[in-house]
């Protein structure tokens, strides 16, 4: 659970059931780390279906930037933030993970129970009741929601209905009568919405009044069912003129027909090949220019750095070991910015629930449930929420399954390599990049599918569920959420490469410079001959000794000596000790590999080449083998693809899966499959001729 | 290798060789899980989203 603006405050006190608020209204000061007032911090709790808005409702009040999309399920756990009303006492909002019913056997379902109960509360928190709930519908399908509002009554606890998405309600000309309602109901109603931030001051001053209900729904489930069509049909009607009606009709037609499209069993899954295809080569061919203006950037910086200071270990250090080898991660940034926001976008209108549905039946056959998708899809931005969203699987076998094979995935982290290998291995061509890096990403999904399968039919072999979701409206998409789902991966990215890659960057320049060794014998003799020579032939011979000097130092560094030690391992997949480093190192944190290339083969030699340049033509100790054959390249594309290189996410699967042996058996079997495939891709390139 | 191979008489040597013990460090605490470390004192129980009483939600 993310803990965001839970640690300034104070334990409520045991038993404060009931609000502490006045009735004047408040006006709502966002303040997330606000202090808890003398009274302590009043708890509200959102709850609502899957999809309602609740999240955006928590993020508006709160001022927070939790995750939001057109998605059925988006919130796994709850979280809490604070609300501030000028009444002395902050106001504690808990977003609870969507439900359909809270009688439903998942996870969510019973953190909303007990935490609605009063035996769950935030880490910190005295065990109680909330104070009030905040029940999120949507207003578009009030019949459905009703449900979720008359269990919640039921709780006999102060309660306010938030009637969610009244703006598209208006648009479907659906009208609704919040007066109505709120007699049928006997609690407070308030029209809103969350997405654009009408009637939010309303709805926080209904939250400082709010009272128990007096009417009590139905207690069995039919009637329950009844009372909620019922409700819904009193207090909605539709009210279309013949032109809004026919639009209407040819909206939702519309609808339909995309629908059809896009969940047909071969023309959707068409759809979503076109779709994964186009933006891997948008990314590619929009990224392109803003990464050489970083790389230009830093190898500015680099260059300021060594003319400001006197030649020196410590100007070498600066411009080489922390320059060179954060600008090498740092300039991937474009790409990761441009992923994001183009799947937040794609995520909000709707698109990604129908890709969910289709995957459903490809995902079937291989012993995965459609559950599964969205933590597999969540994987492809990190394993580590994508492994913490099979929480919501129901059956232990499937999310099993899912947990084992979400590294499978390729995450933001494999992008750096995915580009670096790509780019050298078609340089100038962004058709052929974008096929290779969406080649990556079919790659990964299929060898997880297949992992799945066998897993499913050894170690977990049992049936599976089916699967039931609600295919959300489309909507356009939000260009604000984008651009801050976009601002937080990208900050994240530059956070670990000016902390976690900056150290490694450091240790590896300092494990690449030391020992120094006298010069090979070839140099002297190269500078020697240098000295006589004519000036035409000078500058090649002092060029050849620098190389032979460069090259003979970093085999001998204790980088070096590390290098050769374990190259035995990754020789018959082709790798010389330099990339045996890049691939060692870079099992902290995959995105590693490139910042270890630009400090140990490209930060031996002074030219006028970009850090990527000077990586495509590193050579191999002998001066002449490329570092980065063909072969090689296509070795290490298919090892990333497939290794597990990543400690956070092994911890993650350990403690979600329940048992540190299922985190060995990822890890030998992620490494081990990628080692093998690694090995028969360069074997079998070799073999057929391609160097 | 002996001291003589490191520029043990350039200061700049000891100011990038403190920097990267330090970075060496940082790696360590990445590398290797905190609950690893002897020194550290294990909580009781294992981190929670949720806790009912100090212990973490069963998951079913």
């Amino acid at each position: 659970m993310s803990d965001s603006g839970t640690s300034a405050g104070t334990v409520a006190e045991q038993g404060s059931s009931k609000p502490g608020f006045q009735e004047s209204a408040p006006s709502i000061a966002i303040d997330p780390l606000a202090p808890a007032g003398p009274k302590g911090p009043v708890r509200i709790a959102l709850l609502g279906n899957p999809n309602t808005g609740k999240t955006t409702l928590f993020n508006r009040f709160c001022g927070l930037r939790h995750k939001t999309s057109n998605f059925p399920g988006t919130t796994q756990e709850a979280r809490t933030g604070f609300l501030r009303a000028d009444l002395g006492s902050p106001i504690e909002l808990v977003d609870l993970p969507g439900v359909y019913s809270l009688e439903l056997e998942q996870s969510e379902a019973e953190i909303c129970r007990r935490v609605l109960a009063g035996t769950l509360a935030p880490p910190g928190r005295v065990l109680a009741a909330p104070d009030a709930v905040c029940v999120v519908i949507d207003s578009t399908n009030l019949a459905r929601n009703l449900l979720l509002v008359g269990e919640a009554l039921r709780r006999r606890l102060p309660t306010v209905v938030a009637l969610n998405m009244i703006d598209l309600a208006r648009r479907q000309h659906l009208v609704i009568s919040p007066p109505a309602l709120e007699r049928l109901l006997g609690c407070e109603v308030v029209p809103c919405s969350a997405r654009s931030g009408e009637g939010l001051v309303e709805l926080g001053a209904a939250l400082a009044t709010a009272r128990i209900a007096n009417f009590t729904p139905p207690g069995t489930q039919e009637g329950l069912e009844d009372w909620a069509m019922q409700t819904a049909g009193a207090v909605q009607q539709t009210r279309r003129s013949a032109r809004s009606e026919r639009a209407r009709a040819k909206s939702s037609g519309a609808t339909d027909r995309l629908d059809r499209l896009f969940t047909h069993p071969m023309a959707g899954l068409a759809v979503f090949a076109t779709v994964m295809f186009g933006l891997f080569w948008t990314i590619f061919s929009l990224a392109k220019f803003p990464m050489d203006w970083i790389d230009l950037l830093f190898k500015s910086l680099g260059g300021w750095v060594q003319a400001a200071l006197p030649p020196g270990i410590l100007s070498d250090f600066l411009a080489n070991g922390v320059v060179g080898g954060v600008g090498a991660t740092v300039i991937f940034l474009p790409q990761i910015c441009l992923l994001f926001f183009l799947i937040s976008l794609l995520e909000d209108t709707g698109y990604l629930a129908r890709a969910a549905f289709v995957m459903d039946r490809w995902l079937r056959p291989f012993g995965l449930s459609g559950h599964a998708f969205v933590p597999l899809l969540s994987s492809h931005a990190c394993a580590l929420p994508g492994i913490m969203a099979c929480r919501a699987i129901p059956d232990r076998r499937d999310r099993l399954a899912t947990i084992l094979v979400a590294p499978f995935m390729s995450c933001s982290a494999r992008i750096p390599v995915y580009v670096l290998l790509t780019v050298v291995l078609f340089p100038g061509s962004a058709l052929k990049q974008s096929l290779a890096f969406s080649a990556c990403y079919v790659a990964g999904i299929v060898a997880g599918l297949l992992s799945a399968l066998l897993a499913r039919r050894t170690i977990l072999r049992g049936p599976g569920r089916p699967m039931a979701m609600e295919l959300p409206t489309y909507k356009a998409p939000s260009l604000l959420t984008a651009l801050l789902t976009t601002y937080d991966r990208g900050l994240l990215f530059l956070k670990k490469a000016g902390t976690n890659i900056l150290a490694i960057v450091v240790v590896l320049w300092w494990l690449s410079s030391y020992p120094q060794v006298a010069p090979p014998p070839e140099a002297t003799q190269a500078r020697a001959q240098a000295a006589a020579a004519a000036p035409i032939e000078q500058e090649s011979l002092l060029a050849e000794a620098a190389r032979l000097e460069g090259s003979h130092a970093l085999a001998n560094s204790f980088a070096g000596r590390i290098g050769r030690t374990i190259q035995p391992v990754f020789e018959p997949l082709g790798y010389d000790w330099q990339l045996s480093i890049g691939v060692v190192t870079s099992f902290a944190a995959r995105e590693v590999f490139a910042s270890t290339m630009a400090v140990i083969v490209a930060g031996t030699e002074e030219t006028d080449e970009t850090v990527m340049a000077k990586i495509s033509s590193a050579t191999r100790s002998d001066g002449v083998t490329p570092v980065f054959t063909t072969a090689t390249s296509w070795s290490l594309l298919i090892y990333y693809v497939l290794a597990m290189q990543c400690l956070p996410t092994l911890a993650v699967t350990a403690r979600e899966a329940g048992g540190v042996r299922w985190a060995f058996l990822q890890l030998a079997w992620m490494t081990g499959l990628a080692y093998g495939a690694a090995l028969l891709v360069y074997q079998s390139l070799r073999a057929a001729g391609v160097a | 290798m002996t001291l003589a191979t490191l520029p043990v008489h350039d200061w700049q040597f000891w100011v990038v060789t403190a920097i990267a013990l330090v970075a060496a460090w940082l790696v360590l605490r990445m590398v290797v899980p905190a609950r690893w470390w002897p020194w550290k004192k294990r909580r009781a129980g294992r981190p929670a989203s949720l806790t009912i009483g100090g212990k973490t939600v069963p998951r079913k």
